[in-house]
């Protein structure tokens, strides 16, 4: 440092002004809780425009048939029913992000290995989505989970980040989850960030979950939009959708979004 | 990434609290709001890693939340230092040089203020003060220099 990076007279006078308090310890507990307070993912910007979508969608001829179209959502979620965690977890969404999940009708619809995805219904005529992952328990860490709009319901296939982490080695690992409204859907495929494919079974009622590890970050090469590919009981091609996961607009990152077309 | 992201954040909440609440307390002028900034802060850093990873330096982008957080959070009219009780009460209300030292302070347009903040009570380097301030890096030189220069003439009156 030279003497116009640092004036030592004015550190000092700075030191005592506001002296440092060696004994200040913070409560990481609260910081974990305010993160978590009203709901991690997506983000309550993500959901306010989600939230915008839906109500602007709602007032439109368009949205009207979309409406429609969805139908009555609740008669078709089956799985064998959720623990109490999930329940719990389902009940801690904040409805100010424009949601009312049904805790008590959670069900267990797909599962990768050790990652688990819940789904339950809410009042709006959507749905909701919790995942359970090994770094992240809903008795651990309930953080509300993620409600699809009925835009986004309606659509014939949503995929997105619903967790990551990585692992002591540095490999990057990201669960993407989904639905198809294709009732003859069996098999989900895309490709990983690298470009390598990924193959999925479709759970109950259209859903699906995938643990995508990868040694490079997701966007190290731009945008991950993989191609979706829907797969029938006969290994027939029933859809083909591009959607991006992961956004390289981000400065020095990638950013994600919860399940989307 | 996010899983490491998150351990990063906490360890550094762990082992620089004090620091991140010096600093917001200087910006803030009081303890409480002061230890919610910081608290906000990392809540902010903490929902933020689960949707971006971040290539650049983490602790100057937590510093960036906790910052933002405090000037939310500063007290209306209280122009920082102005009449901070917390200080007043470890060092003396009246004192007459610490008096002397908030009002120039309070005086800085709040970049240079916040810079130096940075740049003396976290000891952050340029690069890192240009990230939290979301500023670049020649303009945290820039920034730097003009509040020393603001603030030297005045030790220098002082010394004399």
């Amino acid at each position: 440092m030279t003497s116009i990076d640092f004036d030592p007279l004015l550190a000092a006078e700075l030191e005592a002004l506001v002296p440092l308090d060696e004994q200040a310890r913070g409560d990481w507990r609260d910081v974990e809780h305010r993160a978590g307070g009203s709901r991690r993912s997506p983000t309550l910007l993500l959901a306010a425009t989600l939230a915008a979508m839906l109500v602007a969608l709602l007032v439109t001829p368009l949205g009207g048939a979309l409406v429609r179209g969805v139908g009555d959502l609740s008669s078709w979620l089956t799985g064998s029913p959720a623990p109490e965690s999930v329940v719990s977890d389902f009940g801690s969404y904040a409805p100010q992000l424009g949601f009312d999940p049904e805790p008590g009708r959670a069900v267990l619809v797909a599962q990768d290995g050790d990652v688990i995805l819940y789904a339950t219904i809410n009042k709006q005529g959507t749905y909701c989505l919790v995942a359970s992952t090994p770094w992240k328990r809903p008795d651990k860490l309930p953080d509300g989970g993620t409600c699809i709009s009925r835009a986004y319901a309606a659509a014939p296939l949503i995929a997105g980040l619903v967790g990551a982490s990585s692992s002591a080695d540095g490999t990057q690992i990201y669960v993407i989850a989904g639905r198809t409204t294709d009732a003859a859907a069996r098999t989900i495929r895309f490709s990983d960030p690298t470009g390598a494919p990924i193959e999925r079974a479709i759970g109950s009622s259209g859903f699906f979950v995938a643990t995508v590890e990868t040694d490079e970050p997701a966007c190290e090469s731009g945008d991950w939009r993989p191609a979706f590919d829907v797969i029938g009981a006969n290994g027939d091609e029933r859809e083909n959708v591009t959607i991006t996961l992961g956004s390289a607009t981000v400065p020095g990152g990638c950013s994600f979004e919860a399940p989307h077309p | 990434m996010m899983g490491q992201t998150r351990r990063a954040i906490e360890l550094l909440y762990r082992e620089r609290f004090s620091r991140f609440e010096q600093v917001a307390r200087a910006i803030t002028g009081d303890r409480e709001l002061a230890r919610e900034a910081v608290q906000d802060g990392f809540a902010d850093a903490l929902r933020a890693a689960e949707r971006y990873e971040w290539r650049g330096p983490l602790e100057a982008w937590v510093w960036r939340c906790v910052v933002n957080r405090a000037k939310k959070a500063r007290r209306p009219r209280l122009e920082v230092l102005e009449s901070p009780p917390d200080v007043a009460d470890r060092n003396g209300a009246g004192n007459g040089s610490g008096t002397e030292l908030r009002a120039r302070i309070a005086a800085l347009p709040e970049r240079q203020r916040l810079a130096v903040f940075l740049r003396y009570y976290a000891d952050l380097d340029y690069a890192a003060i240009a990230t939290a301030l979301d500023v670049e890096i020649g303009t945290v030189s820039a920034t730097l220099s003009q509040a020393h220069r603001n603030l030297r003439s005045e030790l220098v009156k002082e010394e004399r």
